[in-house]
């Protein structure tokens, strides 16, 4: 690998880091489309900067970036100001306004002729191989110093990202961290259009936070997950443009950081779309194997003469087809709550009290339902269908609490079959 | 003659996007609209790709397609994926106009557009750009196109006021009284990626933005609570903005496109100096009139 190609590297994963770590402030505002805005309202600052300056200097070009983004957030608020509430209209608003500005500098630049414009218009898509390692010194300097400045203030800045109510309560100075903020974010912008392009810059601010958010839900881990995201996006959008010479960095940056999300969107372990099927497989596979037990219970509860459920019987009354009885059967074994018998199964010990436990959660819930909540006794059986696989022992106790009931509560029947209820001895 | 036929073509552009920014306006939608414009890029090269060369029909497909992905994607990515309703707007649109521009610097060679059409459109060039019928000459082709789309908006508006009039304020009330609230929504966003596509080579998958978000809230500004007088100002401005756009365009020889965008955020903020009520200067009388009476009886402490 040539020397220049590491440090063209190392510039854009710096640049990269910066605006995955900023983004997540916007990302947990709910307004990760500022970030959008104020790139696009850095076009006529570097216009401007140039026609004045008549230099490409990237500390002057930065300069001019930084005063129009941070013009694009004061027009936001006047726009807010005088059109009410429409966040959104505002942010388009100055996005296209801006933007309009900064084309017209731009040919009016290029169709001037004069001074070496050439290049002014890669700030729009990004070329991260055109960058001169003094504009890398200059852009990975600023965006070191950003991460730097984010990881010190993560808690404060976080908490009022995420709930400025709250900060403000207790007695925060609000609108201070807000000002923090918004020019860390300026300052990472500004750097990052450098790899990205302007155009394209609302990508590396949000695509890392969100796709983060799918690994964890620790503000510290986001950070620097959402750093890391970034980081990779930089890598390897430099690396794939680097390859392909025609290729500007910018839409590569925004492919690679787009499949991280859909990886992230599918597989993440928790939050993703497998992660929630299995869990939701799970759950029903076990709610299943307790409605097994419960009416094998039941069904022996209901014949006192018997100890065997029996197989073609149990099936008929429960609908239960025979790779779904058989599918029970083996769990419930491996459980150690049944053990086969003739023509159908046996209960163990186990078992029984499994079936009891859960019977007295589904009784206990529509009696709760019923005394607090109001709900009619013919309403109360199929919420209670559900909730039984749910409830936990501490939240059983809680609810044994608020009924004024004791440990030993165990009504033998389901309370809209019609008898009344018999009180519970409270022993 | 052709600076005619470019204020005419911009004006139209200016038109279209006026009405159906209006309702994305009311609707809270705008940075929708700002999603979907990028969004088609894909479409369009995807179109010219299919079929050689401009063809119409392509381009509607494929400004169809496209359109349509964007929102479903996001409303993918909102309802099932999980993910914060900004976040997956930002991630949408940036996903597929990354994977436009990458197809127009793939195939450059073989599509008639570059990343500068892209960036800010080629409204100068489009005049040149002509059509003829049974060996007639009938103009530039964008103007014919754009002027359909234009009746054909006006007709839907003009039949569809109510309707639309309701669903812009109130979409729940809209729906109890039993609208196809849905539909009417696909249709406005349908309506939307065909403005954007058929203005795209005069104004630019950007720059298109300008006319859908600022000649509305012109339009709002100053429309004093009638939806009707808010699309004819809304209309009429951006019309006024494409003609002075124009000429400041000549004047600094510059993009034309990006000064009608220019001009339209000049009027909106000229707005903010000469309203008679909501007007900067009109408020700050308002203010010291009524310090006034507020200061006269802290005087007789």
């Amino acid at each position: 690998m040539n020397p220049n190609l590491l440090y063209v590297l190392s510039g854009s994963i710096l640049l990269g880091a910066a605006a995955g770590a900023v983004g997540v402030f916007g990302f947990l505002r709910k307004s990760s489309l500022v970030g959008e805005t104020v790139a696009h309202s850095m076009l006529p600052g570097i216009g401007m900067a140039f026609l004045i300056s008549g230099s490409k200097n990237p500390i002057v070009l930065l300069l001019g970036s930084v005063v129009s983004g941070a013009l694009s957030l004061g027009f936001i608020r006047w726009i807010r100001k005088f059109s009410g509430p429409r966040p959104d209209a505002a942010l388009a608003i100055a996005l296209s306004g801006f933007y309009g500005i900064g084309i017209v500098l731009l040919t009016f630049i290029q169709n001037r002729g004069g001074a070496d414009h050439s290049g002014l218009d890669q700030v729009l898509f990004g070329r991260a191989a055109a960058m001169l390692p003094e504009d890398i010194a200059v852009f990975g300097g600023l965006a070191a110093l950003v991460l730097i400045a984010v990881v010190l203030g993560s808690r404060s800045m976080g908490l009022v990202a995420f709930n400025p109510d709250y900060a403000l309560s207790i007695g925060w100075k609000v609108r201070r961290y807000e000002w923090m903020m918004s020019a860390l974010s300026i300052l990472a912008i500004a750097s990052g259009i450098r790899a990205v392009g302007i155009v394209l810059m609302a990508a590396l601010l949000v695509i890392p936070a969100a796709t983060a958010r799918y690994w964890t839900h620790r503000l510290d881990a986001l950070i620097a997950l959402s750093a890391l995201m970034g980081a990779l996006g930089g890598l390897f959008g430099t690396l794939w443009s680097n390859a392909s010479s025609s290729l500007p960095t910018g839409p590569l940056t925004v492919l690679s950081l787009s499949a991280l999300a859909m990886f992230s969107v599918v597989f993440a372990p928790k939050k993703g779309l497998l992660g929630r099927l299995f869990l939701q497989k799970r759950r029903e596979r076990r709610s299943e194997r307790e409605n097994f037990i419960k009416w094998a219970g039941q069904w022996l509860e209901e014949r006192p003469d018997t100890a065997v459920v029996q197989s073609v019987g149990f099936r008929a009354k429960h609908g239960l087809s025979r790779s779904a009885y058989y599918r029970n059967l083996r769990r419930s074994i491996a459980a150690t709550w049944v053990y086969p018998s003739v023509a159908g199964f046996k209960l163990t010990e186990t078992g029984l009290a499994e079936g009891r436990r859960i019977n007295r959660l589904h009784r206990l819930w529509e009696v709760y339902l019923n005394r607090k909540a109001g709900v009619a006794l013919d309403r109360v059986h199929e919420s209670a269908e559900v909730i039984e696989h749910l409830l936990t022992p501490e939240l059983e106790r809680d609810i044994l609490f608020e009924l004024g009931l004791c440990e030993n509560f165990a009504p033998r029947v389901e309370i809209h079959s019609g008898i009344p209820l018999q009180t519970p001895s409270n022993s | 003659m052709d600076a005619l036929w470019i204020i005419a073509i911009g004006s139209l552009v200016a038109a279209l996007c006026a009405a159906l920014g209006s309702f994305l306006y009311l609707r809270k939608l705008s940075m929708l609209g700002d999603a979907v414009s990028h969004a088609v890029l894909p479409g369009i090269v995807i179109a010219y790709l299919w079929a050689g060369e401009r063809n119409a029909t392509a381009l509607l497909v494929g400004a169809a397609v496209f359109g349509l992905l964007v929102t479903f994607l996001i409303d993918w990515l909102t309802h099932r994926a999980g993910m914060q309703q900004d976040a997956s707007i930002g991630l949408s649109f940036t996903l597929l106009f990354s994977l436009g521009i990458v197809l127009v610097s793939l195939w450059a060679s073989r599509v008639d557009i570059d990343a500068d059409c892209v960036l800010y459109g080629e409204i100068g060039l489009l005049p040149f750009d002509t059509w003829t019928f049974k060996g007639m000459e009938m103009g530039p082709r964008h103007f014919a196109l754009l002027l359909g789309l234009d009746v054909l908006v006006a007709v839907l508006l003009w039949r569809g006021f109510k309707g639309m009039q309701l669903m812009a304020f109130d979409g729940v009330f809209a729906a109890s009284t039993g609208m196809a609230v849905a539909a009417w929504h696909w249709a406005l966003m349908g309506g939307v990626s065909l403005a954007t596509v058929f203005s795209f080579e005069a104004v630019g998958a950007i720059l298109v933005v300008s006319f859908l978000v600022i000649p509305p809230a012109i339009g709002h500004f100053w429309a004093y609570g009638s939806l009707k007088r808010m699309l004819w100002i809304a209309i009429l401005s951006g019309v006024a903005s494409s003609v002075a756009g124009y000429f400041i365009a000549l004047w600094l020889d510059s993009s034309i496109a990006a000064c009608m965008s220019t001009a339209a955020l000049l009027f909106y903020v000229l707005g903010w100096l000469i309203h008679p009520q909501k007007g900067l200067p009109a408020q700050w009388i308002r203010r010291s009139r009524k310090r006034v009476p507020h200061s006269a009886p802290a005087r007789s402490h």
